[in-house]
């Protein structure tokens, strides 16, 4: 044990768009001063940086760090995204005692100048496999209909619940609700999934500050600590057989929940990475959250929204709030669990999960406990 | 006509397989230890790290794991195609490798037989595709 462990003591999101001579790190910046708002301390408390890069690239900590003016104790940057790899690198330098207070970055400016996913990874273009996200989610959720004998239905469940969450958060970019007949009308993307099974490219930013729960309780908010974190790395990808079927995060989510010492019953709220549709049912599914070709189901029966058993994706997620490599699904969680949701707010949340994984090759979850 | 994006066929870790796609051949590394058959090709064996290994030919014959259909075309050099699909095919030897299918996307499911055809996109760049093994004995 690590006395208490983290606590997430400030976020901050850049969410405006296309700004003129603005690149990634800009975003990364502005939700940075944000975040040291929100923790209301002022940049001389960081001592730590750890900085995600994008899609793209930019985003490292050399650039951020000239940006922000920096000199830290400690500084590092993930190649990869997902804000939970980052949150637990931090947990791991603090633990570490190199560095007290650490400020996490990512920005993105892949909606102005990165167009969309068909544009990275398509080694394999030759075969006419043009977007390898969307042709990764059309031959996961053919799996899964194999599997389970699904229906297109049950993957539109997850677009059509996670549009009505969007339609009660005001910072969304899709709020208008639909119906799940408006989703089968719409034509197949890259068949069996439609375009709205697939999350858009934005610009944006996200910040975090992280520091110890003892030093975190002399800050302004609801004191929110990572409770319980555990990783994953399939990197053999596509040549471990289940490598798309996702059903290899089911340890992940057993080891976080033990480390927090909490079941799956209690958790109050559970954000999913969702950069397509079917990720949403493979993951609550490996999770142990639904039972193996439940999901649909279950989300179709209203059993994720709000008042339900678990609310899912209370944000409207990559798919309808913006697509932002999980950085706001964290957010969404400590809003939550500050009680600071208004329309969409699940009433008493305390314990929160958020899985991610890094395409299918890397995985992580994180547990969050409200403490009182 | 064919502007189809072309893999690197000069690149020497890899030129044997194309080498042989011309050829009307499949071909992987097989390692000289383990016997282990790799793909993508590799300088060394992921399973015993040991370096090198033998372009062996392969049975050509698999079964569909999965497929992507595409009804429209993402980019115009693959209309002509339309509609197609990409298959992440599991071959016998243990691999698993995305190709496109020669089948209509309709009649395509998971778990079917398939086999290797060899497809000739220019004079010198042949591509490994599947089709339906029609009669499976």
């Amino acid at each position: 044990m690590q006395g208490h462990g983290v606590a997430i003591a400030g976020i901050g999101c850049a969410t405006r768009q296309g700004q003129p001579g603005w690149r990634a790190e800009d975003y990364a910046l502005a939700a940075a001063r944000e975040a040291l708002a929100d923790a209301a301390i002022g940049k001389d408390a960081i001592d730590g940086l750890i900085t995600c890069k994008a899609l793209s690239g930019a985003g490292g900590d050399i650039v951020m760090g000239r940006l922000l003016g920096l000199n830290p104790s400690y500084s590092a940057t993930l190649d990869y995204g997902t804000c939970n790899f980052s949150i637990h690198l931090a947990a791991m330098v603090i633990a570490a005692g190199l560095a007290e207070t650490v400020l996490l970055t990512y920005g993105t400016d892949q909606g102005s100048n990165g167009g969309d996913f068909a544009r990275y990874g398509n080694h394999e273009i030759h075969h006419g496999m043009v977007d390898p996200i969307g042709t990764m989610a059309a031959m996961m959720f053919r799996r899964y209909q194999h599997l389970y004998g699904a229906s297109e239905a049950d993957l539109g469940a997850v677009v059509v619940a996670q549009r009505k969450w969007a339609s009660l958060n005001p910072d969304a970019v899709h709020r208008d609700p639909i119906t799940i007949d408006d989703y089968l009308e719409e034509p197949h993307y890259i068949a069996p999934v439609r375009r709205s099974d697939i999350a858009g490219f934005h610009d944006g930013g996200a910040a975090m500050v992280i520091t110890s729960v003892e030093r975190a309780r002399d800050m302004p908010h609801v004191l929110v600590r990572l409770a319980g974190k555990a990783q994953t790395a399939q990197l053999r990808n596509v040549q471990n057989e289940d490598n798309l079927e996702r059903r290899w995060m089911r340890g992940v989510a057993d080891r976080a929940l033990a480390g927090a010492g909490v079941l799956h019953k209690d958790i109050d709220l559970l954000m999913v990475q969702d950069p397509a549709s079917v990720w949403v049912l493979q993951m609550i599914e490996a999770l142990g959250f639904a039972d193996p070709g439940g999901g649909g189901a279950m989300i179709a029966a209203g059993e994720t929204a709000l008042g339900g058993r678990l609310p899912l994706n209370t944000s409207g997620g990559h798919l309808s709030e913006r697509y932002m490599w999980g950085w706001f699904h964290i957010v969404e969680i400590i809003r939550q669990l500050r009680g600071a949701c208004g329309p969409r707010q699940v009433n008493g949340a305390r314990l929160a999960m958020h899985a991610s994984t890094m395409v299918a090759q890397k995985g992580s979850a994180s547990v969050f406990e409200a403490m009182a | 006509m064919t502007d189809i994006p072309l893999p690197n066929i000069s690149d020497p870790l890899t030129a044997p397989h194309w080498e042989a796609a011309r050829e009307g051949r499949m071909a992987m590394q097989t390692c000289s230890q383990c016997d282990y058959v790799r793909w993508p090709a590799a300088i060394a064996c992921p399973e015993c790290l040991n370096e090198g290994g033998v372009w062996t030919p392969l049975s050509g014959r698999g079964t569909i794991w999965s497929l992507a259909v595409y009804e429209q075309a993402l980019h115009p050099a693959f209309e002509k195609w339309c509609p197609y699909s990409v298959a992440l095919v599991r071959l016998e030897e243990g691999p698993m490798i995305y190709a496109r299918m020669l089948d209509p996307p309709s009649v395509l499911a998971c778990e079917q037989a398939v086999e290797a055809v060899f497809e000739e996109i220019t004079e010198e760049f042949t591509v490994v595709t599947f089709r339906v093994v029609s009669d499976a004995t």
